[in-house]
C-alpha cells in the first residue's frame, strides 16, 4: 500500500511546485532584456536566500523556546533547521557566484552582501560543528540554543548591508521598502519558486526532525 | 541584448542545487531506515 502520511504528501506537493516553478522560471518568466537567460539563475538564487533567512529565523525561535521549556523537542526542531539553513545558504552562495561570473566578470569579491553572507554561512556551520562535537544532549542543547540566538544577529546585518556599505551586489528587490521594480511575469515567476522553496524547506524540515526522534529513540 | 546567454551557467548553478537537495534528501532517507532498523534489530537479538 502507498504511503499516504502528511509528510510523503507534502513531498509531492514540494515536488509539484519545484516543477512548476521551473516551469515558470524557464517556460513563462521573459527573457531579461539585459543579462539575457542567465537572469534566470534568480529563480534559484533568491528563493533559495529567502528560505535559509526562514531557516535560521525557525532556529532562533526554537532555541528560545528550548531555553524556556527545556524540552527536547524544540532543540531537533532548531538543530533541523539550521541544517537547512546552511543547505540553502550553500546553494545562495553557490549560484551566487555562479551568477556573478557571467554578469560581474568575477566568481567572488569582498563586497559587503557577499563577505557578510560567508560571515552568516560560516557561523551556523560553526553551530553544527558545536553540536557535533558536544554528547552530552541536555548540555548540547543548551550551548547550541545560546548560539542558535547570538547567530541570528548576522541575518539583519546581511540583508541591510547593501545599505550600510557601498556594494556591487544590488539592494534588496523583494525585501526592499519599496515596490518590487519588476515585471509583473518575473515577479510571479519568483513567487511560484519562492513558494516552492518555502514547501520544500517545511518537507526537508519534517523528515529530518522525524529522524532525530528516531534516532534519539532508538539510541535509548 | 547586451549580454550573451550563458546557458552553460545557468545548468550548473540548477544542477549543483539539485545535487545539493537531492544529496541531503537521500542522505535523511538512509539514516531514517538506519534509525528505524534498529530497534527491530534489538528486538530480534532479544527473542
Amino acid at each position: 500500500m502507498p504511503d499516504r502520511s502528511p509528510r510523503v504528501i507534502l513531498g509531492w506537493l514540494a515536488g509539484l511546485a519545484l516543477l512548476a516553478g521551473l516551469g515558470a522560471g524557464f517556460g513563462y518568466a521573459p527573457r531579461e532584456d539585459i543579462q539575457g537567460n542567465v537572469q534566470r539563475i534568480m529563480y534559484l538564487h533568491v528563493p533559495a536566500v529567502l528560505t535559509a533567512y526562514l531557516a535560521f529565523v525557525v532556529t532562533l525561535v526554537a532555541s528560545a523556546a528550548y531555553l524556556g521549556t527545556k524540552r527536547l523537542g524544540w532543540d531537533r526542531l532548531a538543530a533541523g533547521a539550521a541544517e537547512l539553513g546552511v543547505l540553502f545558504m550553500g546553494i545562495t552562495l553557490l549560484s551566487g557566484s555562479i551568477w556573478g561570473k557571467p554578469t560581474w566578470g568575477t566568481w567572488w569579491t569582498w563586497d559587503a552582501r557577499l563577505t557578510s553572507t560567508a560571515v552568516l554561512f560560516l557561523v551556523y556551520v560553526g553551530y553544527l560543528l558545536l553540536r557535533a562535537a558536544v554528547e552530552e544532549p541536555e548540555r548540547r542543547a543548551r550551548y547550541a540554543a545560546v548560539v542558535g540566538i547570538l547567530a541570528a544577529a548576522n541575518i539583519p546585518i546581511v540583508h541591510f548591508s547593501v545599505k550600510w556599505w557601498r556594494a556591487l551586489h544590488q539592494p534588496s528587490t523583494i525585501l526592499g521598502p519599496q515596490p518590487a521594480p519588476i515585471a509583473p511575469s518575473i515577479k510571479l515567476a519568483l513567487f511560484v519558486n519562492v513558494i516552492a522553496f518555502a514547501l520544500l524547506f517545511v518537507y526537508l524540515l519534517t523528515s529530518r526532525v522525524e529522524v532525530a526522534r528516531l534516532e534519539e529513540e532508538a539510541a535509548r | 541584448m547586451i549580454m550573451p546567454d550563458n546557458w552553460s551557467y545557468v545548468a550548473a548553478a540548477y544542477l549543483l542545487a539539485a545535487l545539493a537537495v537531492g544529496g541531503y534528501w537521500r542522505h535523511l532517507g538512509r539514516r531514517r531506515r538506519a534509525a528505524a532498523a534498529r530497534p527491530a534489530r534489538r528486538r530480534e537479538r532479544a527473542a
